[in-house]
């Protein structure tokens, strides 16, 4: 054999080598029920930027060319779908074609336009990528598998803190400068600061050593993502991953208290940490907990009635009907008409399973519909997200002088306003500039 | 084919198989090395984008942007300063700010598309991490020859 087909041999290797499934799974079920919230919760309220002013600039020329001017309708539309198709993903009802149509259109709502800029967004793509090839989709794949769709998103992640801790390297980040500059906005490192003092670290030097310490921080990570994708039985492996587990966990809930906040970059990174490098009994006790409820809810080896199934079914197919009439926001309906494909599909999908358990299979797709709309309803109602939406949407076009829409808006905002936090004045503001815009216009 | 045939046909489009997901695993990685080490690569290091340098020095910069305006007929021109937010969303000023050529790009042309419009300046002052002032920039583009004056 050659040294090049040693070298092919042992990448296969790397690559093929069987693996215990509980992670694969759990990584899919945790990101996509966190994706689906993500959707809901955080970007459906930054709708409104899209196509304002009729500008737009696409992350790809190619893209650009092709798209219409983005609206909050559509980004809403989508925002609602990828959710949908994401909390369908969490349950195990997807599948590999339902995570290919959630990975391109999750990327088109934000290649759509550069106002979204966050670098986790593009990360997300490049995961929901690797979960399309990881053996995660199916649930009944067995107990070991041989998942490289898995091993390869660990390597992303991997490359991820590498540069991240390469980007680090400059002399500023290094000096410390950027730490003290985030420091000067609200003492965020304040805490920080006092640990170096217990230690004997004067401010002038703590900053710097900080500076260091992050970067040396990506590389320990970087390290125990390698070992949990590829050398999982190294000597040694189990200290690397805890040690980056806990490097992690540190670097990350860091960043949060200190705001350095990219939308929820920090959470995600924690749960994938919290499933890919601590001990196998860890993914396991969860899968334990979720036998526990699946055997209680099945009820045993008998298939459902008929009758059981037709109520699932119809409680699929009226639930998101339900929750589109009374979301209030851009984009509802078409999320509410896009069911009428899917859940056929759903259950087409579902019926196709080996036929003593497809009656489960359906019940259990059907459930899955039923349950991401009620979680969505109660998303979008019990927080601030129409509130927020409304508000963002009132004072963009306030200061772009569409004072009609401004005043609808903030009239909007006020309906889903948390106590104390009303747009009254916003709104006597816009009428105010309303009846001088009319008064100019005689 | 006897039993033997099938198992070696099997174990030929296994082989092949994983060839191709080698194959694809090893592009999928490479790229992912190759567009965050472009940016490194690059003379324009404005566009921060797909290369994971998240809260950079240059993310770290703060910027006052000034747009100015020309427009009217050649001898009746007038430049005017112009509120960005006026006309397009506040998101795209750190856009700007950031010196993304594409954004400054399409929005000089967007401007331009207005009638009457000749030129449009982009003024930027910046601090860095620290809060020194860089050298501030300008850039302007000129949309068409300007009218004659009737």
């Amino acid at each position: 054999m050659t040294a090049l087909a040693r070298l092919w041999r042992g990448w296969e290797e790397l690559w093929f080598q069987p693996m215990d499934a509980t992670r694969p799974r759990w990584m899919a079920r945790l990101l996509l029920g966190m994706l689906a919230l993500d959707c809901w919760l955080v970007m459906v309220p930054h709708a409104a930027r899209y196509g304002a002013g009729g500008f737009n600039v696409a992350h790809f020329h190619w893209l650009q060319a092709l798209q219409p001017l983005p609206t909050a309708d559509l980004y809403v539309g989508l925002m609602l779908v990828c959710g949908s198709l994401s909390l369908l993903g969490a349950f195990g009802t997807l599948g590999r074609l339902g995570l290919g149509a959630l990975t391109v259109l999750y990327t088109w709502a934000w290649a759509m336009s550069q106002l979204d800029s966050y670098q986790h967004h593009y990360f997300l793509t490049l995961t929901l990528c690797c979960l399309f090839f990881s053996c995660s989709v199916r649930v009944d794949e067995g107990d070991r598998v041989r998942d490289w769709g898995y091993r390869m998103m660990l390597v992303t992640v991997a490359i991820v803190y590498g540069f991240t801790g390469l980007s680090k390297t400059e002399e500023g980040w290094r000096q410390g400068e950027v730490l003290q500059r985030i420091h000067a906005s609200g003492d965020a490192l304040a805490p920080g600061l006092w640990l170096g003092e217990l230690v004997g670290l004067d401010e002038a030097l703590f900053w710097p050593v900080a500076g260091h310490l992050v970067v040396v921080s990506q590389v320990v990570i970087l390290l125990a993502y390698l070992v949990a994708g590829l050398a999982p039985r190294f000597r040694g492996a189990g200290l690397i991953r805890w040690v980056g587990w806990f490097v992690a966990m540190a670097f990350h809930l860091g960043a949060e208290w200190a705001s350095l906040r990219v939308g929820w970059f920090s959470w995600y990174m924690i749960v994938i940490a919290t499933v890919a490098l601590p001990p196998l009994a860890w993914s396991r006790s969860l899968d334990n907990a979720l036998s526990w409820f699946g055997e209680r809810l099945t009820g045993g080896e008998d298939p459902p009635a008929r009758s059981l199934v037709v109520l699932a079914v119809a409680s699929a197919a009226l639930a998101p009907l339900l929750v589109m009439q009374g979301l209030d926001v851009p984009g509802a309906m078409g999320w509410g008409l896009t069911w009428i494909l899917i859940l056929p599909w759903l259950v087409t999908r579902a019926r196709g399973r080996r036929p003593e358990s497809s009656r489960w299979h359906v019940i259990g797709s059907a459930l899955a519909v039923s349950i991401s709309a009620a979680v969505l309803w109660v998303g979008i109602s019990s927080t601030s997200v129409r509130y927020d939406y409304y508000r963002f949407l009132g004072g963009d076009t306030f200061r772009r002088g569409e004072l009609s829409r401004s005043h609808q808006a903030y009239g909007k905002a006020n309906t889903y306003a948390p106590d104390g936090q009303s747009r009254w004045k916003k709104v006597l503001r816009v009428r105010k500039a309303l009846k001088r815009a009319s008064h100019e216009g005689k | 084919m006897d039993e033997d045939g099938a198992g070696q046909q099997r174990d030929g489009s296994r082989g092949r198989g994983r060839t191709l997901i080698l194959v694809f695993i090893t592009a999928f990685i490479g790229i992912q090395f190759l567009i965050p080490a472009a940016y490194y690569a690059r003379d324009n290091q404005a566009d921060e984008r797909f290369s994971w340098r998240m809260f950079s020095m240059r993310r770290a910069e703060r910027c006052q942007l000034s747009v100015r305006e020309q427009s009217g007929p050649v001898g009746a021109q007038r430049t005017r300063k112009i509120q960005l937010s006026s006309l397009i969303h506040e998101g795209w000023k750190s856009a700007m700010a950031r010196r993304r050529s594409e954004v400054i790009r399409a929005f000089f042309l967007w401007r331009c598309q207005e009638a009457q419009i000749s030129q449009v300046t982009l003024t930027r002052s910046c601090r860095d991490a620290t809060g020194r002032p860089l050298e501030p920039d300008r850039l302007v583009h000129v949309c068409s020859p300007p009218q004659e004056a009737l």
